[in-house]
């Protein structure tokens, strides 16, 4: 028997693990070598697709999403030939949003260009910051000028219509980043009129080189005040520029928003493949979720062996997609779809969701109408407490 | 066996200078337990003995061993706790022998608990067999520690025993001078019995295993017996020895000692010290030395979660089923609901405790700040025992408050005295003597309120004498000083459960300490939170724990989804572990907050 999404079409995601250089905040799964293998990558790629789409239903899919790692170090061919594989099996569908993560010091293996010709038509490029000094703290392989470029190269594609859309990352209360600095930061990006921006509050991971630096004293820790009125005045000085906050740390222009992030968010159901990569699949009970081997090694070795790579499997029953449902869709300015919810987990958890909301929002900052269960503007910088109050 | 082939003996030894070892090569040496089968602190049972490498419970083993004269001799090791939270155990222990082995690190020298227990042997008039251990360790300096015997104790140490515990040298050595020097016991075997309790363990079958030691008269299966102290009538359904393993015997003679079971319910019946006597023939006096069990260090005991109330009722009486020596009562504070007051003799009996409740029955506590127990007397004339500072009746009906005063024997090298005396005389201490053992050691004793060195007074010492100095201590008396409560306040309410008794003059300074280490341990919450400490009306102390603006996830993907739900799980977990005040979350080590040490602070 055959699985279809809960959604009408697929999304998917595929991780590409490495990177030229680690920087010191990124916890995700990421690689350094000298010699990345693309082909042998590719090919393993294909065939964990092959694995995992065998019983699942082939349906269009309308959004890809390469991230990493830095995907724009694969080059445009083994990009192109995932998409076409992708295209043979359920299609990707017309008007899709096919998203690659760029790293402006990693550019220059392919041009942007070259994922354009291969049906990329979003790209998402981690800039970070425009100081030469803070980039260099955060470890950042680029300098402000090679972002500047990049961003430009965005623009230009979008001007002439070969993308449909483009994002740019920034970290914003790094130590030695002031509200002034910020605002420089933002406007430096905003001069290339890009209709999507994410921000994210710069955080210690556990493990990564910054919580080492900062246990060691060599660094200071982010100030949780700073960052607070940052995450209050950021979505003021975006919106005044047609840049509407749609989710904690993403800004977009209308029709703009990261439809495959929306996924994630909605508690869509995604096909993941690579290094890391987790997925969210329906089940023959339920949903599951499944993430996959970290170590590039162990994922090859899994693969060569006709195995799927994953480190872990799990069955997400009703309570645990309640709990996610809070966990993501609170985050939303949209808040959490209470209709859909009761589609999903039951009309009873659905609805005593939202008679707690209702409690809380005597005296919280929540907002419940007959739809929607959502958490005012002004109380993001809060969103974890309010999401541990919902999800008890 | 003839009582002339009998020996009873314990071992005097400070925490580390080798007891169990050599304890453990008695026993492998007199073929009581086989090598196989030894494992290492064989006596000490309970794992936290073994952890600490300390022994709590008393118990007697029967050896067997042919002495170079071919006779067969009949030894009772007795095996006593060795800290000054037991000291009252100790000197029971003691009393069951004729003697001790007096256990002496090589190169550590003659310590504070020592001397402590040494004169406990010497008041019960045991004959004690200087054993210099550890002379195997390259610091050793043997003839040095028997001068120091000799000159600090005043005792003849010419026939010490050289020994080492980790080698097995001088054990046969050891065991000869036992035969030659320990007198064999003296009473009637005649006479009615009398037997003296030095401990007692509940078994989960039998009931109490009341342990004895015959002075006169014998015992056997099917005897009636009586205690003389509580009023008591048993019969005696099985007698037992160890030699470790048990063993049924059918009587016990006057010099011997072993284990009777009466099917007694409670180890609280059986009190250390009572004598037993014949239900029937019954001896005409008790034993002397018999003193009812004092607590001296108190604390609150309550659950993290309201519900697991009755569970915690439950594992504190069964561990209490085999601890006399604890006591304990339902309290409720109105910051932590519903638990119990407990008694403990001392704080490593308190520490014991409370980690077995965690270990064994698996419950999350949180304890309160340990007290001492005041004696209030009000102006109507009462008198009212106060081990919880909440309990104090208010300032105007107090005519005054006695304070528990201990006196406190202190041995170290002579170049830690300047900061010993500095240490004490900030807790309030008044030297009574100062004694030079040798040319460079000195003994130095002291009248302390108990209440100031509960807390971390041995820590103290420790630093204060790189780890040189020694401790032993006694009640003493009550005595009346000018004590005042200091309150904390979270958020402008009273948390009962933080609340100590402290010295007047040193309230401001305490209150400024410890509203400081509060204000580090309470996380940050949706609203400022006003820590202060107040004596009376008046308030000496006042933080604030910061709101906590920023509390959201910068990024959540696809990936994260899992991880982010379990770091969600984890905090309503944490959130869990913390109390809530009023309308403040309060992790269970702000109750300790008094504790700590005021160095910790920046």
């Amino acid at each position: 028997m055959s699985r279809a999404p809960k959604q009408e079409n697929w999304s998917v995601y595929i991780h590409f693990p490495w990177c030229l250089k680690r920087c010191a905040y990124c916890d995700f799964a990421t690689a350094v070598a000298a010699e990345i293998p693309r082909q042998q990558y590719l090919d393993g790629i294909l065939r964990e697709l092959q694995m995992r789409t065998v019983d699942l239903e082939p349906r269009p899919i309308s959004t890809v999403f390469f991230g990493g790692g830095t995907p724009s170090l694969w080059g445009a061919q083994p990009i192109g030939a995932v998409l076409d594989w992708l295209d043979r099996w359920g299609g990707l569908q017309q008007g899709g949003e096919f998203t690659i993560e760029a790293n402006p010091g990693a550019l220059e293996h392919a041009p942007l260009a070259d994922y354009v010709a291969v049906g990329i038509n979003r790209i998402s490029v981690g800039i970070q910051a425009l100081d030469d000094r803070r980039l260099q703290r955060l470890d950042r392989l680029h300098d402000a000028a090679t972002a500047r470029a990049s961003l430009a190269e965005l623009q230009r594609l979008l001007g002439q219509g070969q993308l449909q859309s483009a994002s740019a990352d920034l970290l914003f209360g790094a130590p030695g980043q002031g509200m002034a600095e910020l605002k420089s930061d933002l406007d430096g990006v905003l001069a290339y009129d890009l209709p999507h921006l994410s921000l994210y509050s710069l955080t210690v991971e556990e493990g990564t080189p910054l919580a080492k630096r900062v246990v060691k004293g060599l660094q200071s820790p982010p100030d949780d005040d700073l960052q607070a009125d940052m995450l209050e005045q950021v979505p003021l000085w975006l919106a005044e520029r047609g840049l509407h906050r749609y989710e904690v740390s993403n800004f977009a222009r209308d029709q703009h928003q990261s439809r495959h992030n929306l996924c994630y968010w909605h508690g869509g159901h995604w096909l993941a493949a690579g290094v890391g990569a987790h997925g969210h699949l329906p089940g023959l009970r339920g949903d599951l979720r499944y993430g996959n081997h970290r170590d590039h090694r162990r994922w090859f070795a899994a693969i060569e062996t006709g195995q799927l790579p994953e480190v872990f499997r799990e069955d997400i029953d009703g309570p645990t997609l309640l709990t996610e449902r809070i966990l993501t869709e609170l985050r939303l300015s949209e808040g959490i779809d209470l209709e859909r919810l009761a589609r999903d987990v039951g009309p009873v958890a659905a609805g005593k969701l939202r008679q707690r909301g209702l409690r809380l929002a005597a005296h919280a900052p929540l907002t419940v109408t007959a739809r929607h269960l959502r958490l005012m503007p002004h109380a993001f910088a809060q969103l974890d407490h309010w999401v541990r109050q919902l999800a008890q | 066996m003839k009582a002339n082939h009998i020996r009873n003996f314990s071992i005097i030894a400070h925490i580390d200078h080798g007891k169990s070892t050599l304890a453990d090569r008695i026993l492998e040496l007199t073929g009581a337990v086989e090598k196989r089968d030894m494992q290492e602190q064989y006596l000490d049972s309970m794992d936290i003995e073994r952890e600490r490498g300390i022994t709590i419970k008393s118990q007697a083993v029967r050896l067997h061993y042919v002495a170079k004269d071919g006779i067969d001799y009949m030894l009772h090791l007795i095996d006593t706790p060795g800290h000054v939270d037991f000291h009252y155990e100790v000197s029971r222990s003691l009393a069951a022998c004729e003697g001790a082995l007096l256990v002496v690190d090589a190169s550590q020298g003659v310590e504070a608990q020592t001397l402590a227990n040494v004169y406990l042997a010497l008041d019960q008039g045991l004959e004690l067999v200087p054993v210099i251990n550890k002379i195997d360790l390259p610091a050793a300096r043997p003839d040095e520690v028997v001068r120091e015997i000799e000159e600090g104790i005043g005792i003849d140490a010419s026939g010490a025993v050289f020994a080492s515990g980790k080698t097995g040298l001088g054990i046969v050595e050891l065991l000869e001078a036992v035969i030659a020097h320990v007198p064999p016991p003296e009473g009637d075997p005649e006479a009615p019995l009398r037997a003296m309790v030095f401990d007692s363990q509940y078994d989960n079958y039998r009931g109490v295993l009341v342990q004895v030691r015959i002075i006169d008269g014998s015992v056997k299966k099917g005897d009636r017996v009586y205690f003389m102290e509580s009023g008591s009538e048993y019969e005696v359904l099985e007698v037992r020895i160890r030699t470790p393993k048990d063993v049924i015997v059918d009587q016990l003679s006057f010099g011997e000692s072993g284990v009777l079971v009466c099917g007694i319910k409670t180890v609280r019946d059986v009190q250390v010290g009572e004598t037993i006597t014949g239900a029937k023939r019954r001896a005409e006096h008790a034993l002397k030395g018999f003193k009812k069990i004092q607590q001296m260090v108190f604390s609150g005991i309550f659950p993290v979660e309201s519900h697991d109330y009755e569970k915690l009722r439950d594992a504190i009486e069964k561990l209490a089923l085999n601890d006399s020596a604890f006591s304990w009562e339902p309290e409720t504070s109105s910051a932590l609901g519903f638990g119990f007051r407990c008694g403990f003799l001392g704080m490593l009996h308190m520490e014991v405790f409370q980690e077995r409740l965690e270990r064994e029955f698996d419950v999350d506590l949180i304890t309160t700040a340990p007290s001492v127990v005041y004696h209030v007397y009000k102006n109507d004339k009462t008198m009212l025992e106060i081990s919880n500072p909440g309990d104090l009746p208010p300032t105007g009906d107090i005519d005054r408050i006695e304070e528990p005063i201990v006196r406190a024997t202190i041995h170290t090298p002579t170049d830690h005295i300047g900061p010993i005396v500095k240490l004490c005389t900030d807790r309030r201490g008044h030297q009574k003597d100062m004694r030079y053992i040798s040319q460079t050691r000195v003994m130095l004793e002291y009248e302390i309120p108990l209440a100031e060195i509960v807390f971390d007074f041995f820590d103290k010492l420790k630093t204060a004498t790189r780890g040189y100095a020694s401790l032993d201590y006694e009640f003493k008396m009550f005595r009346a000083d000018d004590l005042v409560r200091l309150d904390v306040l979270l958020h402008s309410d009273i948390v009962d459960a933080l609340s100590v008794i402290v010295h007047r003059e040193k309230s401001y300074e305490k209150g400024k300490a410890l509203v400081h280490r509060l204000r580090k341990v309470i996380p940050r919450q949706q609203f400022d939170v006003a820590i202060q400490a107040a004596v009376g009306a008046r308030i000496i102390s006042r933080e604030t724990v910061k709101a906590m603006r920023k509390d959201v996830t910068a990024k959540c993907y696809g990936g994260d989804i899992s991880r982010k739900r379990k770091l969600l799980e984890r905090q309503k977990e944490g959130k869990k572990r913390m109390k809530m005040v009023g309308t403040v979350d309060v992790p269970q080590e702000a109750f300790l907050a008094v504790l700590s040490s005021d160095d910790d602070d920046d």
